[in-house]
């Protein structure tokens, strides 16, 4: 066994505590052969992404009882263990550098076996401890073909076993196999150095000759089916039907995020401020139980009504990748992503970027190209993430008259592609700038079109939300809190709720002394230009927690308690309408100076958790700085000078 | 003069000038130039050691039959069937895979 020491050092720091310790089964194979279908049916539900420590490596680890508990790692997709793009070296790395799998599930398909087959003798050359499972065997055998598995076994010298992701008995038999394997003991007889400098040109035609000699001798030949004429994919690539499913498909998306998503929204939002309401009135009246209900679980709300939108993306997207649509689309749109700098393959890292930046930023890896995928980065923070949708919704509510809805969804869809617009004009700015010196390219597999696994589809969206509530959690939990304890300090101002008559008042008069008030005045210098007072400025600056907060903040800063259910957000758009600048009767919440938050709210890199993403992938600090500094800076500035040329214009 | 340049190479990051991703120019029947349901056979690839490396291990070896599938609506790039699996490349990739028909 190879050595144990590094291993439990690692356990401790890393692995969930819903995860028990036992030996590690990695799944390694292309990212088409099915090897995440497997992987979720081998563990269920019970899986967690998992961060090796100091790294950026990054992959899900779940557990699985056979005659002891084993873990399960899955890996992103792999041909070769010469990685190509960074995500196939995050899996190389965690086969080689830290915590060596006891056990390798490799998986392949039966219907490109050759190619599949090419990593596997490359496992199989270090020693690695290989089981081999084969997939789609029920396409090879619709194409008339079929397997010798108990041959392939013989001449690969290793564990063979063909696995249907639907059959029970399949899985059993796996299970049998793996646990009788994981007694082996795996010894890596070489350096990945001494590997790397031995696969030539020469040494890849050779594998292949090998494997072409040993899938001629595994295919039967049941019957010739002659290959169809037209496929689907004449089709999803035709030249005008391609462009408009392509077209369809992002509509409906995107239509399904606004409509669909809103009743759910709504009865998350209506669940947690019954909550705030119900605490204040059946708990004892102290700071305690507004700090909780007004601070925590205001701050919880603000984590989840977002879930819906973010669950309803991820979902078509996953339904879309498994289906293999997803892959066509960036083929598709390569040509047009390639003009303004970036590659067919930020297509899905961009796409995600409508949900939430954490995940898109991280989905990048898969771009092989450095300057390409630097720039989609880049550019990632300006998709009109969900956490967005609040504060547009909000202030799209206030200018929008109350009996033309559609109006604001109209305003709403254009501010979506203005997202992307934007996008497109930093990146061919930064491309025509920067020279590039790596030549570009795009490569990629299309899988074979099927239906999609409706369980796994569910599987990966439920784990991409937990990641979400994980990143994005916390820091908004905390914000919220401390917003709370920053408004309501120095203490002296405390406890004056006497009777429901003078609460606003005496409550007024507390915010306007609270830290929070002194931070504002001190800052009101930058936010008066943008046509915001002390408050709404102190709303602003709590929306670079994540955007989301500033809602909560402005319900926060200008008193707004929410005692029945009437909804916040009626509340907040009266209290808007009528709020004044201290001392003045210029109203704070205008046409100009809404319209200066929308865009402000556009284009400001206002997350936390974005630039310390960003920072971890790009592996230093430049680029999350200089977005930081572009986006923020360039956003201010463009809002001062919305707000002060509307007003020049003589608009409100 | 000198502090221009080095604004320019920090932030150029790590970029490292690969120039072993090009493909040379020859006057062969190339992939890019078979017609649409055409099938041949690879028969070398002419390109930097970075990309003939990437594309031989994913199975554009000698010998290896090919077929142009179809184009993409914006005509770049193209689709072709190899060993069991369909493979978008760029025009200006396929250029690089000579072939035989």
């Amino acid at each position: 066994m190879h050595s144990r020491d590094s291993l439990t050092s690692f356990e401790k720091k890393s692995s969930p505590k819903n995860i028990q310790q036992g030996p590690l089964i990695a799944l390694v194979g292309s990212a088409n052969s099915g090897k995440t279908t497997l992987f979720n049916l081998l563990t269920g539900s019970h899986y967690s992404t998992v961060n090796y420590p100091g790294a950026t490596v990054e992959y899900t680890l779940g557990q699985v009882k056979f005659d002891k508990t084993c873990r399960v790692m899955d890996t992103p997709g792999l041909t070769s263990l010469l990685p190509s793009s960074p995500d196939e070296k995050v899996t190389v790395e965690s086969l080689f550098d830290r915590e060596k799998p006891d056990l390798i599930l490799a998986v392949v398909d039966a219907t490109q076996l050759s190619r599949h087959l090419y990593l596997v003798r490359q496992l199989k050359e270090f020693g690695f401890n290989v089981v081999l499972a084969v997939t789609m065997l029920d396409l090879l055998e619709a194409r008339g073909q079929a397997l010798n598995i108990a041959r392939l076994s013989e001449m690969l010298e290793l564990p063979v076993i063909g696995v249907d992701p639907r059959s029970k008995q399949d899985f059993k038999a796996l299970a049998s196999l793996l646990s009788s394997k994981l007694l082996l003991s795996a010894t890596l007889h070489k350096r990945y150095a001494d590997f790397a400098q031995e696969m030539t040109e020469e040494r890849i035609t050779q594998y292949y000759q090998a494997l072409d000699a040993i899938e001629k001798m595994v295919m039967v030949q049941n019957k010739t089916i002659p290959v169809p004429k037209k496929s689907i994919d004449n089709w999803l690539l035709h030249p005008v039907f391609g462009l408009v499913i392509f077209l369809a498909a992002m509509f409906a998306i995107f239509t399904s995020i606004f409509w669909l998503a809103t009743p759910f929204m709504d009865a998350i939002d209506s669940v947690f401020s019954f909550s705030i309401t119900f605490a204040k009135t059946h708990l004892p009246q102290s700071w305690i139980v507004d700090m909780f209900a007004d601070g925590l679980v205001g701050g919880i709300g603000a984590v989840s009504v977002f879930l819906p939108q973010i669950i309803i993306l991820f979902f078509c997207m996953g339904y879309l990748e498994d289906s293999g649509y997803l892959a066509r689309g960036a083929a598709l749109v390569d040509k047009p992503l390639s003009k303004i700098g970036l590659n067919g393959k930020s297509f899905v890292p961009l796409l995600s970027g409508y949900a939430c930046a954490i995940p898109a930023i991280m989905a990048a890896r898969t771009i092989p190209n450095r300057f390409e995928r630097m720039l989609t980065i880049f550019i990632i923070p300006l998709m009109s993430c969900s956490a967005r949708l609040p504060v547009y919704t909000l202030m799209l509510a206030f200018l929008t008259p109350h009996d033309k809805p559609w109006i604001g969804g109209l305003a709403l869809t254009g501010l979506y592609l203005m997202g992307i617009t934007m996008g497109a004009i930093v990146s061919t700015v930064i491309s025509k700038f920067l020279s590039r010196r790596e030549v570009s390219g795009f490569i990629l597999e299309l899988p074979a079109l099927r239906k999609p696994v409706f369980r796994v589809v569910v599987l990966s969206t439920y784990h991409k939300a937990k990641q979400y509530i994980q990143k994005a959690g916390m820091t908004i939990v905390i914000i919220s809190l401390s917003l709370w304890v920053l408004t309501h300090t120095p203490p002296q101002n405390m406890g004056k709720t006497v009777n429901v008559n003078s609460e606003v008042v005496s409550e007024y008069v507390a915010v306007s002394h609270s830290y929070a008030a002194q931070l504002g005045h001190i800052l009101e210098p930058i936010t008066k230009p943008m046509g915001l007072d002390w408050r709404g400025g102190v709303a602003m600056i709590s929306g670079f927690a994540a955007r989301e907060v500033f809602v909560s903040a402005l319900a926060l800063m200008y008193r707004i308690e929410d005692q029945d259910q009437k909804g916040l957000e009626k509340k907040i758009l009266a209290r808007m309408s009528e709020v004044k600048f201290e001392n003045s009767d210029q109203k704070v919440f205008t046409l100009s100076s809404v319209l200066g938050i929308i865009l402000f709210f556009m284009i400001a890199l206002q997350c936390f958790p974005t630039v310390a993403i960003a920072r971890k992938e790009m592996g230093n600090w430049k680029i999350p700085l200089l977005q930081l500094v572009i986006y923020t800076g360039g956003a201010y500035a463009l809002t001062v000078i919305l707000v002060q040329g509307l007003r020049a214009l003589g608009l409100p | 003069m000198g502090e221009i340049i080095t604004l320019r190479l920090s932030l150029n990051l790590d970029f490292q000038p690969n120039a072993s991703y090009h493909c040379f120019m020859t006057y062969d029947l190339t992939l890019d130039m078979l017609k649409t349901m055409q099938i041949a056979e690879v028969a070398k690839i002419s390109a930097g050691p970075v990309l003939k490396k990437h594309l031989m291990e994913l199975g554009f070896v000698e010998g290896s039959p090919i077929q142009f599938l179809m184009s993409t609506p914006f005509g770049d790039p193209n689709i072709y069937s190899l060993r069991g699996t369909s493979i978008a490349l760029r025009k200006s990739e396929a250029k690089c895979i000579h072939v035989t028909v």
